[in-house]
């Protein structure tokens, strides 16, 4: 086995913790400060993410998902535990940089990550401030622009583009750094059914080409599509392993108010009638052959 | 899946009076400029007393444009808007009647959430309109209650000590205690997790049943859109492309697709099985209803 991109050993956290963390985490400071004296937030996840593995990160709100994930990239560091990324322990500031250059991390409203008036100086922003060369910095903008098929779109001012095409913009500028894993908080729950196909699609093409995605998510349809699932609750792991596997445990995840994915909780109201009608299903096709061969069947 | 209404078909749709009527509506953004984008091209749009209307359609397809004209935070300046009598066209309007008529919940509202109390908060839209005191505190205690957030617990608490769902809640009782007749609701579940999301669907199912409101929906969400509305609108590029029941409007897969729209998972399922010459009810619109109508076809008594 390869050597893994990303390990969490027993990671612990709090805000009140790390209070002195700053702008840095992204959480709205009113937020942080309410956190104060909230209890942990994280209390001993241990996980590991392989290079070019495709990871949904589930759990209802409160669960400690956002918090895991700035952690991966050292937006967070941990109270007690350690992550290591690339084998650099995050607690090392001197690791920073490198750490930030591997793993990018992209937010739910992408408006928070833009900082150039056009499309193009956007997306050279990250690389350019790494100190990528010219020539190379404007094939990395060209590459991550066609990657998520805004190249057209590179003159153009971000505030005028869809809520879609922004967010793929801010996966551009991410991908520019050349990433070996890329983390999405969130990234499509405010996008329309077409603006989540078009990072879907983006998703597999990183696939493709051997980059990470750590993908946190409330959409079980999409949690669905990934190699693996890692379900939160109360700041532990509940359960993961393979989607098929996890959404066999429908009881646990009702328990902490996770949904199944439509198809396999249609499966699973078929099977209250059929009892022996599978409910590893996990998408229309899969559930459209199923039934196919049991009607056949002379029952 | 819990407290899920029989979608629609059970219950009729008690053809009320309309209470907003929207025709030949039209409306351009930065007119007379290079940016000029004509967002609104003739739409017309009816909403009756009790019923719950969806409104479908991509990012850009129009719908944030008309639900500010339902509540005439903007005003047409061709077509017409008659909302409960009131023609926003007309000068002599009272906007306050007409917004006190129509609630508005935006997208995230929780993100204009100021006052520290969550009962504070609550409470600024009575205030606004001059209520005696124990009025507003009676419409904000049942506001509180409606939405789930008891009063008496909730109402000294920080706004920002609530949860994402608890601040989602929070805001919509913020426009309910203003009393209005229509809850005009932008994306209301976004963002929350399934089960704060399944529990506002509740909530938001009950402002109709027991409380007898009129609801606008404006949602992706093709699940959420089947299980809660009775009639449908989708907008595409201005423009009302599709307008129907519910079952109409998701049955008519072709069209739908052809408006870069995919129906609700469960109704996918039922398309497929019948396009294969399988004999499974067509109208399913639900989970529940998809996994009865399979299990019927696989031939169990359901």
């Amino acid at each position: 086995m390869a050597d893994p991109l990303i390990v969490c050993e027993d990671i612990h956290f709090s805000y009140a913790a790390s209070a002195g963390s700053g702008p840095d985490t992204g959480v709205p400071r009113d937020r942080e400060a309410a956190a104060q004296a909230g209890p942990p937030v994280l209390r001993g996840v241990s996980l590991r993410i392989d290079p070019g593995e495709y990871v949904a990160i589930v759990g209802p709100n409160g669960s400690g998902k956002s918090t895991l994930a700035r952690h991966l990239n050292a937006l967070l560091r941990p109270a007690s535990g350690r992550v290591l990324v690339a084998g650099l322990d995050t607690r090392d500031p001197a690791h920073t940089r490198a750490i930030r250059g591997t793993v990018g991390m992209v937010f739910q409203h992408p408006e928070s990550q833009m900082v150039a008036t056009i499309v193009e100086e956007d997306v050279a922003f990250g690389p350019e401030n790494l100190g990528v060369p010219h020539e190379e910095l404007r094939v990395r903008v060209r590459e991550a622009l066609e990657l998520v098929g805004m190249w057209g779109a590179r003159d153009r001012p971000p505030h005028l583009l869809s809520a879609g095409q922004k967010q793929r913009v801010a996966i551009a500028a991410v991908l520019a750094m050349r990433p070996a894993c890329l983390v999405l908080d969130e990234a499509t729950s405010m996008l329309d059914p077409e603006g989540r196909q078009a990072v879907a699609a983006i998703i597999a093409e990183l696939r493709r080409r051997g980059t990470a995605v750590v993908a946190i998510t409330h959409l079980m349809n999409e949690a669905a599509r990934a190699d693996r699932i890692i379900a939160l609750a109360g700041g532990a792991v509940l359960v993961e392993g393979p989607p098929r596997r996890v959404f066999a445990r429908a009881d646990l995840l009702r328990d902490v108010g996770l949904d199944l994915p439509p198809v396999t909780a249609v499966a699973l109201r078929v099977r209250a009638h059929v009892p022996e009608f599978p409910i590893d299903v996990l998408s229309v096709d899969e559930l459209t052959a199923a039934v196919v061969a049991r009607a056949g069947r002379p029952s | 899946m819990t407290g899920a209404r029989q979608a629609n078909g059970s219950r009729e749709v008690q053809a009320g009076s309309p209470l907003i009527e929207v025709t030949d509506l039209w409306h351009t953004y930065m007119a007379g400029t290079p940016f000029e984008h004509t967002a609104l091209r003739g739409v017309s749009v009816e909403v009756r007393a009790g019923e719950v209307v969806g409104i479908l359609g991509r990012t850009g397809s129009g719908k944030s444009t008309l639900i500010q004209y339902l509540n005439g935070l903007l005003r047409p300046a061709r077509g017409r808007v008659v909302v409960d009598g009131h023609d926003l066209a007309s000068p002599r309007t009272d906007l306050r009647a007409v917004r006190q008529r129509v609630g508005l919940v935006f997208q995230d509202p929780e993100t204009q959430m100021f006052e520290p109390l969550v009962g504070d908060d609550v409470a600024y839209g009575p205030r606004q309109l001059r209520l005696p005191m124990d009025e507003i505190r009676a419409r904000v205690r049942w506001a509180m209650d409606t939405v789930g957030l008891p009063f008496e617990r909730f109402k000294d608490r920080y706004t920002f000590s609530l949860s994402g769902g608890e601040m989602r809640k929070a805001a919509l009782a913020g426009v309910l205690a203003i009393r209005p007749r229509v809850l005009v609701l932008d994306e209301p579940t976004s963002g929350l997790d399934p089960g704060a999301r399944a529990e506002l669907r509740r909530r938001i199912q009950d402002l109709r049943d027991r409380e007898g409101l009129t609801l606008v929906l404006v949602s992706h969400d093709m699940e959420e859109v089947a299980r809660l509305s009775d009639r449908l609108y989708v907008l595409q590029d201005g423009v009302v492309a599709a307008a129907g029941s519910t079952r109409e409007v998701f049955g008519d897969a072709a069209r739908l697709a052809a408006l870069g729209l995919a129906p609700p998972e469960p109704v996918q399922v039922v398309q497929r099985l019948r396009a294969l010459g399988m004999a499974v009810r067509p109208d399913a619109l639900t989970v529940e209803e998809a996994g009865d109508a399979v299990a019927a076809l696989l031939g169990a008594r359901v």
